[in-house]
Parts: structure tokens; C-alpha cells; sequence
């Protein structure tokens, strides 16, 4: 359970990027957050896991507060919650297994982690995470040998060698052409529907939001103007989150929504 | 149809360095006459008084207009400065210190005033007028200091021989030119906006300075390299000697120590490799430290960076002398010397490429919840591990070539082979041994080159 | 794995690439050919245990005094013209290895000369680069004799090899394109180079001939242990009558002088390659508010002051610039 309390986030420049949200997702829900660029949609995410600090407010995972938590249980909560990035953030001169096996860096300890000399239960969960994503057989490829969709699905991987109970998606399938975009999609959704973790998925196409997501969470300009059900949206709504009419820019594959 | 096109407003050309190279020599010979005519009279007056003329002439000839006042000002800015040094300073200084040095180019405050100002007003940037007027401070200051060091000044010295006052003459002629080089140089150089051309002449002047005191004389080096047969015990080399019988027929062995001694080629080699193995292993989580990317916290980067750039500073050879004095002469002393010699090349090598580390996956690592190092670990190392190997060949090809010469000052390896010898002056087995050294140096080094070629 | 796998558990695992055998094996190959070297290095260095162990002691009880250098007038007024003459050299060296390097690297660049011009001229940088200043300057002693000059020609010798290297490999590495324009409009070999090669590579071989300057100013210093100018033979003779702290001396200039170089020179050469103006101190000093302009040039002023005090101090008790 992830609970936003009046969350506001003041950058050092002093721009404000995320303007009293208040929100709770539950177990298990695949949420999509739509929003234009500079709406907050990332600095909402990562004020999850920490890696963005809030400055009034606060925001719980499961009950553990993540304003001003220690450095130690910071990492315990991050060991828990799986990161995907927009731009895959892999090692990219190294074999994929091995990039894979960094999710599980928070359970193994000091030394094995320094030498890279993972237990054999690890290497199992990282070929499992693989196999689930369909990717196992490029396990002793090269990283950057990898096409721009196969590298996501290595990314998934990697988060769900976690283990984790929390999946952060930032802007997934950015990079990607629309196939892969909808085969990383498919993943995603699966993996939330299997394991039941709860999925947080940054979009910024909305007819991508509206084919995979449950529930969608609007952001304007910081500030929360949509929260529900992904089939009450109308046309009304994303006008209120985008400010304007909707154009085929906003569109994954530039159809009518 | 070209010639119906409509009239545009063409820019005028910027001012280039080339057009500025005639007014600055006339600037200078301005300073340059002033001061050699100095001695004539009421000497400041009268090298004032030319050299403003020569620099209102400069003004004239790089096309850039000056306004009376302008023109006026840096007149009277430098006929005051001229003035206050020849009436402070009329005989020369037995010898030049800092605090004549000081009070000399402090006389010159009104001239780079006014060049400032006129600067300033010729819409040079601020930043620029200020450099005009550092650096006619600096010009004043390094003149003293050049005139009374540079040799070519007694031709033009004998040229006021039998007048008194002989410092007036020839000396401040060269203070003249150092003036005019780099203040009107730089003045002009604002005016125009061209850096480079105050960079030319600051460099041009350090060189001069420079030359005259290594001793650079173009005469010299002739009676000596017409000398280069007549040097005794010196061609051609001995390499009968240096071969010589060895333990195996590729390792030669020379008349060296007793039979327990190690073979002094041999253990070079040991030196270079044991050095580099400990150097580059060590210098491995000291780049990590000492780059911001991977660094923990701000005072370990410090801390470290600190460390590095120290004992970068210190030369190879320096090291030797620290650890044979503190440890006794020999291969120890040595492989430490060229340890720590191996350690701030490589830290420093590699730090700056893990700064250049994509960034992106270490923060993935973060994410799941990773402490610090097994993070950096896992996602900065492998982007760099290539590098370090090359950097280790090239640290490997580095100490090749110093530990050689780490004999010289009795840190073990060939290079005391060469310092005996060259104390019995035997430049004949000296130039074998540097031969063959050359050989097994330059095999080592295109082997090592290739190798690097392939990795990266 | 023996009989048909039974689960689709046990399918998928049966999937999986086998962990690469080869990866391992060169890993091991990478061990062994990094510390049998090592091995055979330490084992005829004829070095016991207990020196080992004795090693940091002794050189504590030396660094501790090296630490504390004698900063009276005397002995700065000894050892600072020795570290000028080593900048003097280097920069001299420095010089003469651009100005014979720059025509040489381009005769070297393999796309901008024939084959059989710069296959010589290579060979030849390489040849030059091999040896080390030291012993350039010491087959050079019995030429033109003991003193800075030496030292310079060494220097600059051991220059024009490395200079000439790294400049033709910044030639080699430029774009085509422009070589390929001057051409078509009828440019020469000369005007190619003057118009399509030399604007390109001017920035980066500049800033080689800076950082050469660095590494000059570090090999001047040495040069002095056989003789040939420079602050090197001070540290030898100092270390020799084991004065420790007149060495600390000769080591603390050396130090500083190595060290505003270096900051320097780094400083321009950011300046060179980036190609535009980085705002120095001047400039925030010009653009900040007017109480920090003040609190500046107060910082200024006395610190300017503080440098002629001591200046002065240092002139009236011991004449530091006297000749």
C-alpha cells in the first residue's frame, strides 16, 4: 500500500514540481500516470523510492514513512521496490545475466558482491526473471549487443530479480518503437496480473494508458486533476490534463483515441 | 542579376591579428627608442613623450579610432609612469629584487590606468580592461628582471659606451620592449578583441626570457655539434662490452657487482612489471574515490583527490631519492619509487574516465536498494574496465622507460650499469648500453601499443 | 540432464544457455598472466620479509622530516632559482618540441602524406620516444657539457618524439570532408593543410603542447641528478649531506611550482579545446552584487598586501631576488 499525504516537492531551483498529491494505491493495482513533460510524473515516482525528496507532506510504502528515513532503510525500501527507466540504464559492457544479477545486490552480501561472485539460488532468480520476460536465451550477450526493446525486457528483468513487491515503470517505453512498445507493455501487464505486484507505470501516449491500464492518475503542472477508473475517461478529462485537445502527438501510433 | 540587387549594409572586417602585428612593433619601438634616447636628457620625459607618440601612431595604423581625451590620457598615463621610473630608478640596480621589482612596475600604475580606461571606453569588456591593466603591471614587473638578465643587451650598450649614466641606455631599452610587447599587446589586443594576441606576446616574451637563461645561443650549439667527433671515448660505441657473455646468450651481463648480484637488465624489467602490478591494483579504489561520480560523500573525494594530485606532483626520480635515502640503495627502493610513480598516473587516468561513466546504471544499482561500493561495483566498473587495462599497458610502458634510469640514483636496474660508466668515462659503453636499452624499451613499447590497440 | 523432461518447469530449464566456458578460461589466462610476472618480479628483487615490514618506518622517519621543509630566507634563496631553472628549461624544451614537431606530424599523418614518407617519420618519432630524457642527456654531456642546456636540448629532443605522435594522431583523425573542398576548388598540398588541416587540429595540438609543458617541468626536475640543470642535482646533494629539512625545502618549491602549472595550464587547455570563454574569477567578480565586489576587492587588496609585505620582509632580511 503506497500512501501520498499532501506530498510537495520544491526543487533546489525553486520550482515546484508536485503540489499537495494526495493518493493511495493499493495491493496489486497497475496504475498509469498520464501527464504532458514537466507535469511531475517522474518526481511523483521517485518520491517512492526515495530518490527524490519531499519537502512537505508524506509518502508511505507499506507503512514505512520515506520522508527523511535513514540511509539503512532507504535501501531496505528500495530493495523492495523495482525501478524500470526510460532509458533502460543497463551496464551496456557487460553480459546481461550479470545486469540482471544487480537486483539482487541488496541481498547478497559485502564481499560476494565486491568479487561478483553470486550464490547459485541468485543466478537461478536472475535466469527465472529472464525466462519470464522471454529473454533467457541472450543471457551471455553482451548488454549493448541487445536491440532497444530486448534491453527494457532485461531492465524488467532485473527489477523483478528484486523480488519486489512495488514495480516503478518511468516513461517505459519512450525509447521504443511502437511493437516493442506494446510487447514491453504486454510484460508489464502480465507480471502485475501473475505476481500481483503493484505496477506504476509513467505514459506519456494515451491511447497506450487507455489499452493497458486499470486506473489513471492525471497530473497538471504538479497539481492532481484526475484520479479513477480508465474507462470513465472522456475526451473532457485528458483536456484537463493536457490543457489542450488531444493531437496525434500524443498518440502512440498517431490513430484516432 | 547581381548588380540590381538591393544595397545591403556590408559589415565592416573584424580586426585581425596580422593587421595589429605593424602597430604593435611601432608601439614597441616606440618604448624601445624612448628608453635608449632616455639618456639624452631629462630621460623620462623624453621616453615618455615617444613612447605615447609611437603608441598614438599604433591607434592610427590598426584603423582604431581614439578621441583627443583618449588619446591624451594614455599619453599623459604613460609620459607619468616613464617619468616616476627613470627618476626613481636613473642608475641601474646592482642587482634586481623582489621589492625593486614591485615599486618598479607599482611607477607604472598610471599607464595601465589609463590603457584600462581607454580600453574600457573602446567598449572592450571589463574583464578585458582589467586584463589590459594586469598585465602592463605585469610587463613593468618582468622587465626589471629582463633587462639586467638578457645577454644581447651589450651590443646596444656599446652603442652610448663613454656617456655616464649606463643603465638609462641599453637597459631601459629592453625594459621598452618588454613593456611594449605585452602591454600594448594587450591593449590592443582588448581593443580588437584578440586574446590570442596577448597570449602570443606574453609567450614570445617568456621565451626570450627563458632562452637567455638555459643559455640558448645558436653560435654555441654550432662550436659544439662541430666538436661531436673530437669528443673523447665516445664513438663508437662498445657494444662488444655491453653484449658481452651472458648467463643466457640473450641476456647480457656486465662486469658488475658480485656474482650474487642480480642481472642489472634483468631486474629493470622486474622493477617495471612488479611496480605496475602493485601500482595499478592499488590505484583501482583510489579512482573510484576520487572521482564525484562514485566518490561515498564529498570529504573521502577530497581527501583523495588531494592525495592524487600530491603525489602527481612529484617526479619519478624524486621518489627514488626519498626511498633510497630512507631505505638504502637497491631494487626496493626502486619498485616503491616506481609503485608510487605508477599510482598517481594511473589514479589520475582513470579517476577523469570513470568521471566520463554513464551515470545511468549506477543509479538503476541505487535502486534496488544497493550500498554505495557493491553499487559501484556492479555498475561503473565494467564501463571502465577496458580502459584500465590500456591504461595499464601504457603504466606498464611508462615505468619500462623509468626504470631505467632509477640506477642513476641507486635505485637498482640498468641505469647503474650506466652511472659506473659514466664515472670512468666510457661513453663508448655508455651509448652501447643506451642503444640496446633503446632496443628492448621500443619492443616492449610497439608490442605493448598493439595490445592497447586491440582492447579499446 | 537424463530422460525427457517432465515438467514445463523443467522444459524451460532445459532452455537456458549453457554459462559460457571460454569467458572463464580467458579470465583465469588474464590472472595468471598478470601475477606470474608479479611472482617472478618480487622473487629477484632479493627483498626479506622483515624490510618489507621495516619499509614504512624508515620512510616515515624521512617523510616526517622531509614535512617539515626550512622555510628561512637562506634556503628558499637557494633552491628557488634551481626550480626556475627547471621551468626555464622545460619551457624552452617544451618550445623547441613544438616547433621542430608541428612540420614533423604532419609528414607523419598517414592522411595527409605518402606512405613512403610517413612510414619513416613514424618510425622515427617512435625511435625519439623510446628514450628516456635522461639518457638523452647524458649521451649529450660530452657534447655540449654540464649546465641547463643540456637539459633543455634533452628535453626538447624527447619532445619533438611525443608532440610529433599525439599531433599526427589528432591529424589522423579529422574529418576528410574539408581536405576533400579545398581540393575541388583547386587548393594545393600547402593550402590544403593551411585551410582544411590546420584550423581543425590547432586547438588539440595546443593543448598537447601545454600538457607536454606539465610533464616538462616534472622531467626538468630531474634532470639534474647527472648534471644537466635544474632542481635535481639540489635534492641529490641536500639528501646526500642529509639535510632533510634544506631537501623539504628544494621538495616543497618543487611542489608548488609543479602544482600552479598544472592548475594553470589545465585551466587554459579547458580553455582551448572547449573554444569559448569559461567565466574566471575577474568576470564573477565583475558580475556579482555590489557587497560582493566590495567583499572581493577588500580580499583583494589584502592579500596583495600581504604578498609585498612579504615580499618586502623577505627583500630587507636577505635579499631574496639577488643574483
Amino acid at each position: 500500500m503506497i500512501e501520498f499525504d499532501g506530498v510537495e516537492v520544491t526543487y533546489r531551483g525553486g520550482l515546484k514540481a508536485l503540489k499537495g498529491v494526495t493518493l493511495t494505491i493499493p495491493d496489486g493495482e497497475l496504475v498509469v500516470i498520464v501527464g504532458l513533460s514537466g507535469a511531475g510524473k517522474s518526481t511523483l515516482l521517485r518520491a517512492i523510492n526515495g530518490f527524490v525528496p519531499i519537502t512537505a507532506g508524506s509518502v508511505r510504502v507499506d507503512g514505512v514513512e520515506v520522508r527523511g528515513a535513514s540511509a539503512s532503510t532507504l535501501r531496505e525500501l528500495r530493495s523492495h521496490i523495482g525501478m524500470i527507466f526510460q532509458t533502460f540504464n543497463l551496464v551496456n559492457r557487460t553480459s546481461v545475466i550479470n545486469n540482471v544479477l544487480m537486483g539482487r545486490l541488496s541481498k547478497v552480501g559485502w564481499f560476494r558482491a565486491m568479487l561478483g561472485a553470486w550464490p547459485a539460488a541468485d543466478r537461478e532468480l536472475a535466469l527465472k526473471a529472464l525466462e519470464r520476460v522471454e529473454i533467457v536465451e541472450k543471457a551471455y550477450v553482451r548488454a549493448s549487443d541487445l536491440s532497444g526493446g530486448q534491453q527494457q525486457r532485461v531492465g524488467i528483468a532485473r527489477a523483478l530479480a528484486q523480488e519486489p513487491t512495488v514495480l516503478l515503470a518511468d516513461e517505459p517505453v519512450a525509447s521504443l518503437d511502437p511493437v516493442t512498445s506494446h510487447h514491453v507493455m504486454r510484460d508489464l501487464r502480465r507480471i502485475n496480473r501473475d505476481l500481483g505486484i503493484t505496477t506504476i507505470i509513467n505514459l506519456h501516449f494515451l491511447d497506450l494508458a487507455r489499452a493497458y491500464g486499470k486506473r489513471l492518475i492525471g497530473l497538471r503542472a504538479g497539481e492532481l486533476v484526475y484520479d479513477g477508473d480508465i474507462g470513465d475517461v472522456a475526451e473532457a478529462t485528458f483536456r484537463d490534463i493536457y490543457g489542450r485537445s488531444v493531437t496525434p502527438d500524443d498518440l502512440l501510433e498517431g490513430a484516432e483515441l | 542579376m547581381i548588380d540590381e540587387a538591393a544595397p545591403q549594409i556590408r559589415p565592416s572586417p573584424p580586426i585581425r591579428v596580422r593587421t595589429l602585428f605593424l602597430p604593435l612593433i611601432v608601439s614597441t619601438a616606440g618604448l624601445v627608442v624612448g628608453g635608449s634616447v632616455g639618456t639624452l636628457g631629462p630621460s623620462g620625459l623624453f621616453w615618455g613623450a615617444i613612447a605615447s607618440a609611437g603608441m598614438l601612431i599604433a591607434f592610427r595604423l590598426a584603423s582604431i579610432a581614439v578621441t583627443p581625451l583618449e588619446g591624451g590620457l594614455l599619453s599623459a598615463g604613460v609620459v607619468a609612469s616613464t617619468v616616476l621610473s627613470t627618476l626613481a630608478m636613473p642608475n641601474a640596480p646592482e642587482s634586481v629584487d623582489v621589492l625593486r621589482t614591485v615599486t618598479f612596475a607599482l611607477y607604472w600604475l598610471p599607464a595601465a590606468g589609463a590603457a584600462a580606461f581607454v580600453a574600457l571606453r573602446r567598449g572592450a569588456a571589463r574583464s578585458a580592461s582589467f586584463n589590459v591593466a594586469v598585465a602592463w603591471l605585469g610587463a613593468a614587473a618582468l622587465a626589471l628582471p629582463a633587462g639586467v638578465s638578457f645577454g644581447v643587451i651589450e651590443p646596444i650598450e656599446s652603442l652610448f659606451r663613454g656617456r655616464e649614466p649606463v643603465f638609462g641606455g641599453g637597459h631601459y631599452a629592453i625594459v621598452g620592449l618588454a613593456i611594449g610587447l605585452i602591454g600594448a599587446g594587450a591593449l590592443l589586443a582588448a581593443i580588437a578583441r584578440i586574446p590570442s594576441l596577448i597570449a602570443g606576446a606574453v609567450v614570445l616574451f617568456m621565451t626570450l626570457y627563458a632562452g637567455s637563461q638555459v643559455g640558448f645561443s645558436v653560435p654555441e650549439l654550432i662550436k659544439d655539434f662541430g666538436n661531436i667527433t673530437k669528443v673523447p671515448n665516445f664513438l663508437p660505441p662498445d657494444f662488444k662490452w655491453a653484449i658481452g657473455g651472458g648467463d643466457w646468450w640473450w641476456v647480457p651481463s656486465w662486469e658488475f657487482g658480485s656474482a650474487t648480484r642480480a642481472n642489472p637488465l634483468v631486474e629493470t624489467i622486474r622493477i617495471a612489471v612488479l611496480a605496475t602490478v602493485l601500482g595499478c591494483a592499488v590505484s583501482l579504489p583510489l579512482s573510484f574515490l576520487a572521482s564525484t561520480l562514485t566518490a561515498p560523500n564529498r570529504p573521502s573525494y577530497m581527501v583523495d583527490k588531494g592525495f592524487i594530485n600530491l603525489i602527481r606532483t612529484v617526479p619519478d626520480l624524486f621518489w627514488a631519492m626519498i626511498f633510497v635515502t630512507s631505505l638504502g640503495s637497491g631494487a626496493f627502493a626502486g619498485t616503491l619509487a616506481l609503485f608510487f610513480f605508477s599510482l598517481a598516473i594511473m589514479s589520475k587516468l582513470l579517476s577523469e574516465t570513470v568521471d566520463s561513466a554513464d551515470p545511468r546504471p549506477l543509479e538503476a544499482a541505487k535502486a534496488t536498494g544497493s550500498k554505495h561500493f557493491p553499487a559501484v561495483r556492479s555498475a561503473v566498473l565494467p564501463q571502465v574496465l577496458p580502459n584500465y587495462v590500456a591504461y595499464s599497458l601504457y603504466v606498464f610502458e611508462i615505468n619500462i622507460r623509468a626504470s631505467v634510469v632509477l640506477g642513476l640514483v641507486g635505485a637498482g636496474g640498468i641505469g647503474q650499469v650506466i652511472e659506473t660508466q659514466r664515472g670512468f668515462f666510457r661513453f663508448d659503453r655508455v651509448l652501447a648500453v643506451v642503444i640496446l636499452i633503446f632496443v628492448l624499451v621500443f619492443v616492449i613499447e610497439q608490442v605493448s601499443i598493439a595490445l592497447r590497440r586491440r582492447l579499446v | 540432464m537424463t530422460g525427457p523432461p517432465r515438467s514445463r518447469e523443467q522444459l524451460e530449464t532445459a532452455m537456458r544457455p549453457t554459462r559460457p566456458r571460454g569467458q572463464l578460461l580467458f579470465r583465469w589466462a588474464i590472472a595468471a598472466a598478470v601475477l606470474l610476472p608479479a611472482l617472478w618480479s618480487a622473487s629477484g628483487l632479493n627483498v626479506s620479509l622483515d624490510r618489507i615490514l621495516g619499509a614504512p618506518a624508515d620512510i616515515w622517519r624521512i617523510v616526517i622530516r622531509l614535512a617539515q621543509p626550512d622555510l628561512s630566507a637562506g634556503a628558499v634563496q637557494r633552491a628557488l632559482p634551481k626550480v626556475m631553472e627547471s621551468f626555464f628549461i622545460a619551457w624552452i624544451g617544451t618550445m623547441i618540441g613544438a616547433f621542430f614537431s608541428f612540420p614533423l606530424a604532419f609528414l607523419a599523418a598517414k592522411n595527409v602524406s605518402r606512405g613512403a614518407v610517413n612510414n619513416p617519420i613514424r618510425q622515427l618519432l617512435n625511435a625519439i620516444r623510446a628514450v628516456p630524457e635522461l639518457l638523452v642527456a647524458m649521451v649529450l654531456i660530452p657534447v655540449t657539457g654540464l649546465g641547463a642546456w643540456t637539459g633543455t636540448l634533452a628535453l626538447g629532443i624527447h619532445s619533438i618524439g611525443t608532440l610529433g605522435k599525439l599531433s599526427s594522431e589528432v591529424i589522423e583523425g579529422i574529418d576528410g570532408g574539408p581536405i576533400e573542398a579545398v581540393a575541388a576548388v583547386g587548393g594545393g598540398p600547402v593550402a590544403r593543410m593551411r585551410f582544411a588541416v590546420v584550423p581543425q587540429v590547432m586547438p588539440n595540438i595546443l593543448a598537447y603542447w601545454l600538457y607536454r609543458f606539465e610533464i616538462n617541468i616534472r622531467a626538468s626536475a630531474v634532470l639534474g641528478v647527472i648534471g644537466a640543470g635544474g632542481v635535481g642535482a639540489e635534492l641529490i646533494a641536500q639528501l646526500r649531506f642529509r639535510d632533510f629539512s634544506r631537501a623539504g625545502t628544494v621538495l616543497f618549491l618543487t611542489i608548488i611550482a609543479v602544482l600552479s602549472v598544472d592548475t594553470i595550464s589545465a585551466r587554459v587547455r579547458r580553455r582551448i579545446i572547449s573554444g569559448h570563454r569559461e567565466p574566471g574569477p575577474v568576470a564573477a567578480y565583475l558580475a556579482g552584487p555590489w557587497w560582493k565586489r566590495a567583499l572581493m576587492l577588500v580580499g583583494v587588496a589584502v592579500g596583495v598586501a600581504l604578498v609585498v609585505f612579504l615580499a618586502i620582509q623577505l627583500q630587507t632580511e636577505v635579499g631574496l631576488f639577488d643574483a
